[in-house]
């Protein structure tokens, strides 16, 4: 059976699912899913569900049980990593000029004197199970961003082996999800950026795989250069030793929250993180240096 | 004249005393149905600060990394890349 891959652009980012080719009519399911997704979870979209949340901060705001899902699963993320992964940084990044999608972002903005920052106000995050309402706390705001992309891409490979597709890869621009992997293929054979394979791919037997950088999505703010991925602690884009993180998980919710808090750290406290939880990473630092964490064979 | 006017004074603090007995017994009978029933009397801080969050996170920190299945590996391979993991 031949592979087909279907591209289409959704969550300001290319996707892209890998099929068996009589699958077309499946493929197209999952362009519609992530579709609904967007239109729910996309700070850049004023009729989104996440920006009437973030509109209506201070105040309690009913979600679909889809989005209210998403939402919880980020603050779960938030606590099991001490606020390492923070969802309430939306505010910050339009403070830093990222106010609209990437694409139509021009290549400077203007470097307007920060607001104090205060961290950890993800805490102040109501969530309300029996009303499906979300409330964020005055003058933050969400961005589910790369954890959205990641889940969908969970949502879209879940919703394939339910409709009976055998196996299939869906990216959603560099979150990995898969089902199942192409008879005697071993698995997905994955390129990484900037991380040099014998081949030039490595293979993705099952689970999710997920990047992690902060050499893309960059533009320049009064003459200082920015990028998406914020230091919690200090509100400012990360700088420190590593500059790309790739982790591999059962899912890719959990691939996306554990790069970008590898990302944060030091090369030993990635190391030592990506270990404690039995994953495995490909960690390229500043200086280029690239390092091979847990399961590699 | 004197007389009754002394009486109807009286009559008026007594019933001022009355009214403020019933006030008392029904406050402290409030106090008390608020202490055996939980519930939280008017101008208590507790009745007017911010909700509390009502998630009942059910599965527990430690476990967003934790799955049934075990996390997946990556081996070298000489196939040519089927698709690329870039940053987000």
């Amino acid at each position: 059976m031949s592979l087909a891959t279907y591209r289409f652009r959704s969550m300001g980012t290319d996707v892209s699912v890998v099929l068996p080719s009589t699958h077309r009519r499946e493929a197209i399911r999952v362009q519609r899913l992530f579709v609904e997704w967007d239109q729910r979870l996309s700070r850049f979209r004023r009729d989104s569900e996440l920006s009437r949340v973030n509109a209506a901060a201070g105040r309690d705001v009913p979600v679909s049980p889809a989005t209210f899902d998403v939402i919880e699963q980020a603050l779960h993320a938030a606590r099991a990593t001490d606020g390492r992964f923070d969802p309430l940084l939306g505010a910050r990044l339009v403070e830093l000029g990222y106010d609209r999608t990437f694409a139509a972002l021009p290549a400077d903005r203007p470097g307007q004197p920060l607001a104090a920052w205060r961290p950890s106000r993800w805490r102040e995050v109501r969530l309300d199970r029996a009303r499906s309402a979300v409330r964020v706390p005055p003058g933050g705001a969400l961005d589910l961003g790369g954890i959205a992309k990641g889940m969908a891409a969970d949502a879209a490979v879940a919703d394939l082996r339910e409709a009976g597709v055998p196996y299939a890869l869906v990216n959603a621009g560099g979150d990995l999800a898969t089902h199942g992997a192409p008879p005697e293929s071993g698995g997905w054979a994955v390129g990484i950026d900037n991380v040099d394979l014998a081949g030039g791919a490595a293979l993705l037997a099952r689970g999710a795989l997920a990047t992690s950088s902060t050499l893309g999505r960059r533009w320049s703010r009064g003459g200082v250069a920015q990028h998406h991925l914020l230091d919690p602690l200090s509100g400012l884009p990360m700088e420190g030793e590593l500059v790309q993180v790739t982790v591999t998980a059962p899912s890719c919710r959990q691939a996306e929250v554990a790069a970008k808090v590898a990302l944060l750290s030091t090369v030993a406290v990635a190391t030592t993180f990506v270990l404690g939880h039995g994953l495995t990473a490909a960690l390229v630092t500043r200086s280029g240096d690239q390092l091979r964490i847990g399961q590699w064979h | 004249m004197q007389r009754r006017r002394d009486h109807g004074a009286k009559q008026s603090r007594l019933h001022r005393l009355k009214g403020l007995a019933v006030a008392l017994t029904a406050g402290l009978g409030m106090l008390i149905w608020g202490a055996v029933s939980g519930t939280v009397a008017v101008g208590d801080p507790a009745a007017t600060s911010t909700p509390q969050p009502v998630t009942e996170d059910t599965t527990g920190d430690s476990t967003f990394f934790g799955a049934q299945d075990p996390a997946p590996g990556l081996s070298q391979t000489g196939q040519a890349p089927m698709t690329r993991s870039h940053g987000s």
